[in-house]
């Protein structure tokens, strides 16, 4: 009995090892090894000798400010995709399935556009002579036209385009797995619809909306062409360093460091969400006394 | 098989192998319609001259794409095509071979437009230009365009030092003949005066165009031969050479190329008067180092456009390349930073 479970056991593994061969083969060549160069790339000096000089440029003022920017641009569209995905997941989750399957099918069409399409296409619609401006004017709502594009307003509204889907996909399955019936229990308990939200709804929806946020916050630290193209050359976030570093400097070190640096960045604050989420998680069980 | 097929097909693989085994030279530039009219003009008929085959391809950001051609220890690239600053920077780099100037001949090339391992087919030019739908009167001088008291209205830099802080110098009184070396914090702190109203900082030749046309901004620094661009597609842009500073293209040669001396001689009949002519002719607004290229028989209209670049004198100001070259890496982040101030 037991062999037969020892043998069992060592022909799983051995199914594992090969089937996961290809794909462990496939990271460890084309994602781990180009950034363990790029680590030991971060070390090397102007005068190709090890150094720190690379990560002591980074505390330059000019990069500091990168960095505060990157994470200003990530936080605001952070919380716009948040405050317009939660109600559309809502509104999504509760459509008769059919139609949530086409109005998702909306909600995703986005995402088979090029991004670069999707980003010239702001850059027309947000210009000064662009198509909202010259409506607006046309309207008499504005006497002359709004600075919406090479600046911030026109960066975000870029990002929050392209990264909309990333938020509304995980909440709306999370929502969707959420039966009536609990809403149903709140208020035959008496609760007001307001406290059916706030007590019930809310918390249940916790770990949708943090994959959302986890997803949206840290695919937009790494945004290059958006704010290239609608930053108007004044908004430069960390990716944005990267490519000035590696034209800047006649040596691959210091856009190396600046890579480590978001990478670094990024691992630590998708880590402490990951953390929030367990602590809240944790106190609400410990609340409900389950 | 029978035999006679075999045959066949031996005897017209050794005529064939031959006549297709020219030797190929490869060109890199920065793409786009200048990319391939200064090939119509220059590259197609010199690699004609010398029976080879010519392969194009082009890049983004010039020196880490050169670098890493090189670090490869076989580029793919034996022309590179660039401006003469970031050659300049290449070569300080060593990334480029030396040009054999036994080969290539300098005659009616002025000394700047060839160095040690780099050499310049044509000029081009910084001008300043405006939407004249705005300001009919036209603003006359960068003076002007830092006056944003009498000339409202947006306007754009480039996003890359180089010229920028030259027209700055210029417009805060600094006379041509004094403008180098640099006086960085004069310039960036005369930039500062008008920061609010720069309302982009461009990157591409084909961004800035754009801006003009679309009437994103009133007035700019751009690329004299972009503006022509904009002007032939009927936007409503004067532009004016006066105070323009006039930078060169260059050639080189990427360090370790295979095809090293067929580059060398392909460059030197690119210098010639007769294939130097079809600058003017092919890119108005564009001029030839070589001078004898006046000479060849060019029509009045044609010379007209590349006059500033003949004269030289007065109006133009040519670009210290070597100062750039010397203080790039300095001034860049410097320049960066004050727009992101």
């Amino acid at each position: 009995m037991e062999r037969t479970y020892a043998s069992k056991r060592s022909l799983a593994l051995r199914r594992d090892i090969v089937l996961s061969t290809p794909a462990v083969t496939a990271i460890a060549c084309g994602v781990l090894a180009p950034l363990v160069l790029m680590l030991l790339l971060s070390f090397v000096g102007r005068d190709g000798r090890p150094s720190g000089e690379n990560y002591k440029l980074l505390f330059e003022a000019f990069y500091l400010t990168g960095l505060w920017t990157t994470f200003e641009v990530a936080f605001l569209v952070t919380a716009i995709c948040a405050l317009l995905g939660y109600p559309l997941s809502y509104y999504l989750s509760r459509l008769p399935a059919q139609f949530a399957a086409a109005a998702l099918l909306l909600v995703l069409l986005p995402f088979w556009t090029s991004v670069l399409v999707r980003t010239y296409a702001w850059l027309v619609l947000l210009q000064r002579h662009g198509v909202v401006n010259e409506a607006l004017l046309s309207l008499g709502l504005i006497e002359s036209p709004l600075p919406l594009v090479n600046n911030l307003a026109g960066t975000t509204i870029g990002m929050v385009h392209v990264l909309l889907p990333y938020f509304v996909l995980p909440l709306y399955a999370n929502m969707r797995s959420i039966p009536d019936i609990y809403w149903h229990a709140a208020s035959t308990c008496g609760a007001t619809p307001g406290q059916a939200f706030w007590t019930v709804y809310l918390p249940l929806t916790l770990p949708g909306l943090f994959a959302g946020l986890t997803l949206v916050f840290t695919l937009s630290l790494g945004f290059y062409i958006t704010p290239a193209i609608l930053g108007g050359g004044k908004l430069m976030m960390w990716a944005n360093y990267v490519e000035f570093a590696l034209t800047a400097y006649p040596h691959w070190g210091a856009a190396s460091a600046i890579g480590v640096a978001l990478l670094l960045v990024t691992l630590i604050l998708a880590g402490l969400l990951q953390l929030t989420f367990r602590l809240s998680r944790r106190q609400k069980t410990q609340a409900s006394g389950v | 098989m029978h035999p006679a097929p075999v045959t066949a097909i031996v005897t017209w693989l050794a005529f064939a192998i031959p006549a297709t085994a020219s030797e190929t030279i490869t060109y890199a530039g920065a793409g786009g319609t200048f990319q391939a009219k200064l090939v119509e003009a220059l590259l197609t008929p010199a690699v004609k001259l010398h029976q080879a085959e010519l392969i194009q391809t082009s890049f983004r950001d010039v020196l880490p794409a050169l670098k890493l051609e090189v670090q490869s220890g076989k580029p793919a690239w034996d022309i590179v095509q660039t401006g003469a600053d970031s050659c300049a920077s290449a070569s300080r780099a060593g990334l480029l071979e030396p040009i054999d100037y036994k080969v290539v001949r300098t005659d009616g090339l002025p000394k700047e437009a060839y160095a040690r391992d780099w050499v310049s087919p044509n000029y081009y030019s910084f001008v300043l230009a405006w939407r004249n739908d705005i300001f009919p009167q036209g603003p006359n001088n960068w003076a002007d365009f830092f006056d944003v008291k009498r000339f409202k209205g947006p306007r754009a830099l480039a996003a890359f030092p180089q010229g920028m802080l030259e027209v700055a110098l210029l417009a805060d009184g600094v006379e041509p003949a004094n403008l180098y070396p640099i006086d960085v914090d004069r310039a960036l702190n005369k930039i500062r005066t008008i920061k609010n109203e720069i309302s982009v900082w461009w990157a591409t030749g084909a961004q800035s165009a754009q801006l003009l046309k679309d009437g994103e901004v009133d007035m700019m620094a751009i690329w004299g031969s972009r503006v022509e661009a904009a002007v032939q597609s009927g936007a409503p842009v004067s532009f004016t050479f006066d105070h323009s500073i006039i930078n060169y293209n260059c050639f080189a040669i990427p360090k370790g190329s295979a095809h090293k001396e067929l580059a060398m001689r392909v460059i030197a009949a690119t210098l010639t008067p007769e294939i130097q002519a079809n600058i003017p002719k092919l890119l108005p607004y564009y001029g030839p180092t070589n001078k004898e290229a006046y000479r060849v028989g060019l029509s009045a209209e044609v010379v007209e456009k590349a006059k500033p670049f003949r004269d030289m004198q007065g109006q133009a100001i040519p670009m210290d390349v070597q100062f750039w070259a010397e203080h790039l890496e300095g001034i860049v982040p410097r320049y960066r930073a004050m727009i992101a101030e």
